[in-house]
Parts: C-alpha cells; structure tokens; sequence
C-alpha cells in the first residue's frame, strides 16, 4: 500500500478543476467539462502515485507513517479552516459536551469513586452489628474485643468515637473535634506521623494515656508552620494531654477531626453499641469469606451471651460503600448517566454536522475518488478529520471543566464530604481524552459510511441521491428527541419531586428560630452539675428579650443524625424483634416552646417530669401514637417502655404533631420525646425569636450561654432554615443539573430537526416545484414537509419513552414523594417536545410552499 | 544526472516550467502549463499531469520551492518559485538546449532566407 499525501491529490484536484473551469468559460457544458478535464490530465492516480515515490525515495516506513499522520492531520486542519462556522459548531458542540462530562466526573470521582485516598483502601471494611429485627447498628466494646480476638479474616479491627471537647483559646472556649480512636487506627489508615509518634494499641482501652496526636490542620491554625510542639500538653476539657505527634497533611479519614486521642473503653457492656469499628480484610480473604466468619462469631457470641447477644448478627460493609451511602452514591450514578446522555447528544449532534458537511463534499469526494484514493484511505483521513476534532474539542473541554467544576463545587450542597478534593487531575485528563476519543469514533462513523457510499457510487457512475445519508441523518434526529427527551422526563420527574419537597411540613417552624448546638462533656459535668447548668443555660437564652422561647434535644435537627430504640405497649409483651423501632429525642424544659409544638391531646411536658421522684413520662407524636395505639386520642394514659422486655415503663401525658427534625424521607416518622433529666451530653439548643422585634445578634446569643459557664465552647449559631434547606439541597442541585442538561439537549435535538428538515426540503426543491406547478396547494406542501418533521419526533419520542421506563428506577432513588413512571412526568416532556419539533419544522415547510415552480425547474 | 537518458519530453517539460518560472515571482501548475501551451502555441501534445511529477522532482532537487497559497479564483493551490539554484540550473539547461537547437539545425536544412 503506497502511502499518499492527501496535499498531491489536493494539487492535482485543483488543475483539473482550473481546467473544467476554463473549459466552462468557453462555453462547455459543466459535467461534460469535467470528464474532458480528467481526460486531459491523464492518469491522476498513476501521476499521484509517482509524485509520491519521488518524494519517499528515502523515507524508511516509519517515517513515511509520519509523513502521512502529518499530512493527513494538515489536510483535516484545512478542511476545518475551509468550513469555519462548521468548525465552530462542531468543536464548540463537543467542547462543552466534555466539559460537562469531565467536570461531573471529577466531581463524582471524588466524593463517590474515590472517596479514601489511602493505600489499600478498597479492602477496607466496616464492622456493623444487626439487631435481630435487622437494623444496622455499631459494635458494643466486648463484642468489639471478641471480634478483634477471633476474627482471622480481618486484620487491625479498630473502634473510633468521636468527641467535642472544650478547650481555650485567647481567653476565650473552643470546641475541639477529638476522633477518639484504637492505637491500631493509624497503621489501618497508612498514617505516619510528620512529627513525634502517635499513639499504640495499649495507650487506648480500659486505661487511656492522656496522650493527644494532632491533626495538621489543627497543628498549622494553633501553632503556626513548623512549630515543634510534641512534648507540650493540650488541654480537653480541663484535662492536660501531652501532645505525642502531628498527622501529615491530607491524613483525615473522619472529616472534620481536629484531634486524635485514645479510645477509652471500659469493657463493661455487650448492648451498648457505642463504637464505630473498622478493619482491613487480611490478605487472601475476600469480602464474602470475611463476613461468613463474623456471622459466625456473632451467632457463636449469642449462644454465649444469649441476655445480651441472642438473635444478633454481623455483617462487613466496604468502607468506601459506607461512607459514601447509597443518597450519595446513587445521585453520582444518575448524574453521571445524566452527562453521558448530554454527550451522546452532543456526538449525535456533531455526526448530525459532519454528515450535512459530507453531502455538502460529495463532489470533491467523488473526484478524490477518480484521483485514486482508496476507500480506506478515504476513511482514514475522515476518522483524522474526527480525531482532530475531538482533540480539539477534549482541549475545549478540559478548559470548560476548569471553569465549571468550580461552580458545581459552589452548588453542591454544602455537606458533601471531599467536595474540595474534586480537581481536573490527571485521571481527569485521561477520562476525557478517552471520552473524546470514544465520541470521535461514535460521531465519526456515520459520516465515514455515508462518504463510503457516496463516493464509491459516484466512481461507478451511479448518480446519488444521498439516500443512505438521509436515512442515517433522520435516524440520528431520532435519537436525538429521544436522548433530550428522556433528560426532559428526568428533569421533570425532579422538578415534581423538588415542588412536592418545598410543600412539605417538617413540622419544625424553620423561620425565626436558630439552633445552638453545645456539647457537655462527662469530664466537666456530673449528672445533676450537667442538668442545672443546662436549665440555666437555656434559661438565660430565653431571657434575652427579643427571644421568644429556648428548648434543647440531643439530636440537632437536620443534622443527619438520630436516636432510635425498640418501643413496647404496656399489656402487650412482644418478642425481641418483633418491637416497633422508633426515633426517640431527649429533651429540656422549654423545648415544645422553642419547636412551637402544642399538644393536640393531653400536655407536653412539666418541670415535675425532670424530678427523679416522679412517674416517667413521655410525649408522642400523631405517627407514633398511631403506630402503638390506632386511634392517637387513646394514647394518653397508656403506659410504654423504651426496649422490648416490658421495664421502665413511662406514662403518655401528651401526643403533638408530626415532626421532621432530619431530612426528609417520606411519610412522618413516629418519634417519641422523654425528659432529660441531664444525663446527654448533647445540648442542641433550638431558639425561636420573637416576630415583633430585630432577632438577637449571635454575640447576644453566645454571651447568654458564657454568662453561666464561660468554658463552655460555642461553635455556631445556625439559622434552622438554613439548615433545613441545607438537607434537601441535593435534590435542589440534581434538579439543577439534570434540568439543564435537558435544557441543552432540547435545543440540540431542535437544532437537528431544523437543519435536517432544511436541507431535505433544499435537496426536493425540484420535486416540491414540480409538485406545485401540477397544483398542490401551499398547505399540501406544508404538511408533506410537517410530516417529515414530525415522523421523526415521533419515533424519537417512542424510544424516549422506552429509555426513560428503563432508567426509571435509577432515577427513582433520587425523587421524593413521587413516582419516577408517573405518567405526568411523560405527558408533560412529550408535548412540550411535539410543539418545539413542530416549531422547528414550521420555517422550513414555510420554505417549501414559496418554492418557485419555474426556479425549482432551472435549479439542477 | 542520471535522468539524462529518458525521454526528451520530460527534459522539455523541466526546462518549459524552469523558463516559464525564471519569467514569474510565483506559479501554480496550471498557471505555468497555460503559458507552456501559450509559448509552445498549442503544439505541446502531453497530458497535463505529466507536468506535476516534473515539478515536483525539481522541488526534490533544491530548483524549486513551493508553498500553499490562494489562487486568484480562491482556490488553495501550490504555489512554485524559482530558487537560486533553479536559476543556476535554467542556465546550464538554457546552454544544453542551445547546443541542441544549434546541432539539430545544423542537421536540418535551411528554409526561407536567401532561399
């Protein structure tokens, strides 16, 4: 295979051009001009061919490979430059197309994929114990010794707890985040110290060292670059620490921890299930083989403690999997899938371009044929042609993610964990170079079967029609309705899901109310020092003059977090796991003010209920008291027990409305409220502020909490609103984002009915001009060409159907309080493309019926 | 030169483009058969592509040199220029051809004049 210079057939092609040209001028008629033109200049293929031996004379076959790829990447550039506006279109189309990929990836690489930086990070697994009605709970500590004693198929088994302590800084109390952990957690994280050592095995457990290894960010905001501090103490809540060590920077396997200290463990309890215990599968043990010998141990525990372990079992939860959860991972999914339909979309649009181009080339195809060119050589400098311009468009691309990633960081919602880690890296680079290499061969190939065609007809004499790039342009339109439309039902669907969101009741007025959350740590407070301080506290809150009511909960609202246990019915034994299993909220006086819920039967609670003297009480909510008892308005009286073995039995005095204080789920979930006699360390103060007058200032707020204990650390005053909005703002952003991709892939699709209805209506002038000198009327015209258009969205719109039901359950996990398949989310989308196709068909049927009958005739 | 020995046409086709171009800044092929077939009035029968093989082994030679340009019909055509050594070359094949025409003439008899 003689390897050509497409510049020689560029040169040869241009005398026999000049030739047909003059031959026209003298008065020849064009197609007849042409053949005497080629037949002039002899064999062009033969002359090709020796021009290009001349020139490889001594050029070894790599170089001529070079050669080629150069000139074949020349003459692609060229073709570009001669067809700016296409060049345009196409590298802009692909550009932003990448672009959005890539920024979403990066993105979703970081926060979903590839959210544990750390050497063997996918053998990392977390330990959960299931209660015998199969809830997921964290391990109790002899259950944890037992485990990290048994277990071979897990290596390093180590607990983590985490801690708010009180420190000072400036004369003034600072919370400190202390991720209490086992010695073993360092090595299970890959963690080596940059300064001093950090702590082993036997410094945590029942006797910790009061030893502190602290995290670099906390190290380079207290201490300031270098500063050598090992060896000088910290205090935690008035307790002095002696520095060991400084983690390096980027070493954060929990988010947020300032400082990492010995777990202390009293071994002391089976059914506490206080720790958060991790481990790394040991080598040669897989997942599966790994959790059948913890299911073991754990059945093995219950014959051994059958009071405390009976019925419970164990499972390994891969820690990437875990801490990512399935909200997270699965918007990734959905927002990943979203982007990869926008840039089918854009390769479908940009085909769409190179196939308009294609027939627009046919006649310099065909003559590159006469000039010899092989199909293949044909099709090579084609796919260059695409290649380039996906090289083109990848470095658009990468340029478009620097410049998006860092406003989709800004509208995510602010909770994401390893947000900040989301970069253009260098996996970023590659995973565009291999979509844009992907999208040159998709977008690529529809023009190279129509060109094959084409130019091979044209060599036999066979006229063409550009029948075949029609079909293939038609049924790229096609996929194109169908690809926005699904993005179009997707936005739809979230936007229904997003509007039923808004028109929620958490139950919790949000407006006018702040929430402090303080923490009161056991090594500050006794019980009883805890409880008076707390109602001082909140009553010094409550006293300032422009707030209207102060309450606290142990849960802060919205926050994520939550308490739950087994519930019983006085007179209605149930076996352990059969118990309904509820939120409960611990709560202080004030707290139904502060959360403006009144009773809707009996009352909330009295000051009298904090007293150990008397009878325990509790409060539930409407979903509650309907759970236990049918009929809410029965419930007062009745007596229930925290647990399923029938102790501790508590009198109902009061049902209130349903609550939200999480994030919402679906149908209220039925909470029931106790008294806080002081033994929770989590004070969360819920404030609410009078509506006549300005809203206290944060200082004011702040100085109520230090006029009765100035240790006592206050890390934020937030505004509950925010933090409502805060935990539905993922639905906001996947709306945001799906939505305008479906905007972007709407006007692509309309777009390619326009242009294809366009071209096909310039292509049947002649016929359309026949078909109105024999007397069709303007609207026969019309319709003939509506029809076409609408053909299309019509079979666009059926397989967008049958897309979107077949995503309709990855979708699904993403929507609140509607159904992905609902029939509202395809009705909508479907007229809404129906009416814009029509209106892109409208100019170009317009169009048709002012063709000229006369002109349409002279037009060949 | 090795080429030497082969057909006289190409050897007139070289030295036509070479006196053609010694006369220009810069030609097309086209531009240059054209004014071959206006110098030659016509007589030259070749098929015009002969010439571009021509053209492009003196441009391997060093005698041209070319670049991509706009014709004046805006079309990219290879513009050829005539390098230094070209013009050398034109000289040396301007005294072989008056050798030549000086020995063919001799050869053949004398018309017109003092006839």
């Amino acid at each position: 295979m003689t390897f050509r210079d497409p510049r020689i057939e560029d040169e040869l092609r241009h005398h026999i051009e000049e030739r047909a040209d003059r031959l026209v001028a003298e008065g020849v008629e064009p197609n007849q001009a042409r053949r005497i033109a080629e037949t002039a200049f002899g064999d062009a293929e033969a002359i090709g061919r020796e021009i290009s031996r001349i020139h490889d004379a001594r050029r070894s076959p790599v170089g001529r490979l070079l050669d080629r790829v150069v000139a074949d990447v020349g003459f692609a550039l060229r073709q570009l430059r001669r067809s700016p506006g296409f060049a345009l279109a196409a590298t802009l189309t692909l550009g932003l197309g990448i672009g959005a990929s890539a920024s979403i990836f990066a993105l979703v690489k970081a926060v979903v994929l590839d959210p544990l930086p750390y050497a063997n990070a996918e053998r990392l697994v977390l330990v959960n114990e299931i209660s015998p009605t199969g809830v997921p709970f964290t391990v109790s500590d002899l259950n944890y010794r037992d485990f990290r004693e048994r277990l071979e198929g897990v290596d390093r088994l180590s607990a983590f707890s985490r801690a708010d302590y009180a420190t000072s800084l400036d004369g003034q109390a600072v919370q400190v985040v202390s991720g209490m952990v086992t010695g073993d957690f360092f090595a299970l994280f890959g963690g080596t110290p940059v300064r001093g050592r950090t702590f082993a095995e036997a410094e945590s457990g029942a006797t910790p060292a009061p030893v502190v290894v602290l995290s670099h960010d906390f190290w380079m905001e207290r201490y300031g670059d270098a500063a050598d501090v090992t060896g000088s103490t910290l205090l935690l809540d008035d307790v002095s620490h002696e520095i060991a060590g400084v983690m390096p920077d980027g070493w954060e396997p929990v988010e947020g921890v300032d400082v990492w200290t010995p777990l202390a463990l009293a071994f002391d309890s089976r059914d506490n299930h206080d720790y958060t215990v991790l481990g790394r599968l040991a080598d040669g043990t897989g997942l599966a083989g790994a959790e059948r010998e913890i299911q073991a141990e754990a059945e093995a525990l219950g014959r051994e403690y059958p009071a405390t372990n009976e019925g419970w079992s164990a499972q390994l939860v891969p820690l990437k999997e875990a801490w990512v959860g399935p909200e997270r991972r699965q918007a990734g999914h959905v927002l990943l899938g979203a982007v990869a339909l926008l840039l089918l979309m854009a390769c479908a649009s940009v085909s769409n371009l190179l196939l308009a181009r294609a027939s627009a080339r046919g006649r310099e195809m065909a003559l590159r044929a006469t000039l010899g060119a092989g199909r293949w050589r044909l099709v090579q400098q084609l796919l260059t042609e695409s290649v380039l311009l996906a090289g083109i468009g990848a470095a658009l691309g990468l340029v478009c993610a620097y410049l998006f990633l860092p406003v989709l960081q800004a509208l995510s919602p602010p909770d994401t964990p390893r947000l900040d880690a989301a970069a253009v890296s260098g996996t970023v680079v590659l995973f565009a170079a291999g979509v844009a290499l992907s999208a040159a061969v998709i977008f690529g190939l529809a023009p190279v079967l129509h060109v094959l065609r084409d130019a091979l007809s044209a060599r036999d004499g066979t006229r063409t029609t550009g029948g075949s790039g029609d079909r293939l342009r038609g049924a790229l339109v096609a996929g194109q309705v169908a690809l926005s439309l699904t993005l179009l039902i997707g936005a739809g669907a979230l936007g229904r899901s997003f509007l039923a969101l808004q028109q929620v009741d958490p139950g919790l007025p949000t407006e006018r109310a702040v929430v402090v959350p303080l923490m009161m740590s056991g090594d500050r407070y006794t019980p009883a020092e805890r409880r008076t301080t707390r109602d001082a506290i909140v009553a010094a809150v409550a006293g300032i003059p422009a707030v209207s009511a102060a309450g606290s909960t142990n849960v802060l609202p919205f926050s994520g977090m939550n308490t739950m246990v087994a519930v019983n019915v006085e007179g209605r034994p149930t076996e352990p796991g059969t118990a309904p299993f509820v939120r409960w909220r611990a709560v202080s006086p004030g707290f139904f003010d502060a959360a403006a819920l009144s009773p809707l039967a009996g009352r909330t609670m009295e000051g009298s209920d904090y007293e150990e003297a008397g009878e325990p009480v509790v409060v539930l909510t409407e979903a509650m008291a309907r759970l236990l008892f049918d009929d809410p308005r029965t419930a007062v009286g009745e007596r229930v027990a925290m647990g399923w073995d029938g102790r501790n039995y508590r009198r109902v005095v009061g049902v209130v409305r349903d609550v939200e204080d999480r994030a919402l789920e679906g149908a209220p979930p039925p909470v029931f409220f106790i008294p806080d006699p002081g033994v929770m360390p989590w004070v969360n103060l819920v404030v609410r502020f009078r509506p006549d007058v300005p809203a206290p200032t944060e200082r004011a707020l702040r100085e109520a909490v230090w006029s009765v204990d100035p240790g006592l650390p206050v890390p934020s005053v937030e505004s509950l609103g925010d933090r409502f909005e805060e935990s539905v703002a993922g639905y906001g952003f996947n709306l945001l984002i799906v939505g305008s991709f479906a905007g972007v892939a709407l006007v692509l699709a309309l777009l390619g009915i326009y242009g294809l209805v366009l071209f096909s209506v310039e292509r049947r002038t002649r016929e359309i001009g026949v078909r109105i000198a024999l007397g069709a009327r303007p609207e026969r015209v019309a319709r003939l060409i509506l029809g076409q258009g609408l053909r299309l969205a019509a079979v666009g719109i059926i397989v967008g159907i049958a897309l979107s039901l077949g995503l309709s359950r990855f979708l699904q996990t993403l929507l609140y309080g509607v159904e992905a398949t609902h029939p509202v989310h395809f009705v909508a989308p479907v007229l809404v493309l129906a009416v814009a196709a029509l209106a892109a068909t409208w100019a170009p049927a317009a169009k048709a019926t002012r063709i000229a009958p006369r002109e349409a005739l002279v037009s060949e | 030169m090795p080429d030497e020995s082969l057909a006289v046409l190409k050897g007139t086709l070289e030295f036509l483009a070479l006196r053609t171009l010694a006369g220009h800044e810069e030609l097309h092929g086209f531009e240059i058969l054209d004014h071959i077939h206006r110098a030659t009035q016509q007589e030259l029968q070749v098929e015009e592509g002969a010439l571009y093989p021509a053209l492009h082994r003196m441009e391997k030679r060093g005698w041209l040199e070319s670049r991509w340009g706009v014709s004046e019909k805006g079309r990219r055509a290879r513009y050829y220029a005539l390098t230094t050594d070209g013009r050398a070359a034109l000289g040396e094949e301007e005294d072989r051809w008056a050798r030549y025409v000086t020995a063919v003439g001799r050869l053949a008899p004398e018309r017109g004049a003092g006839a």
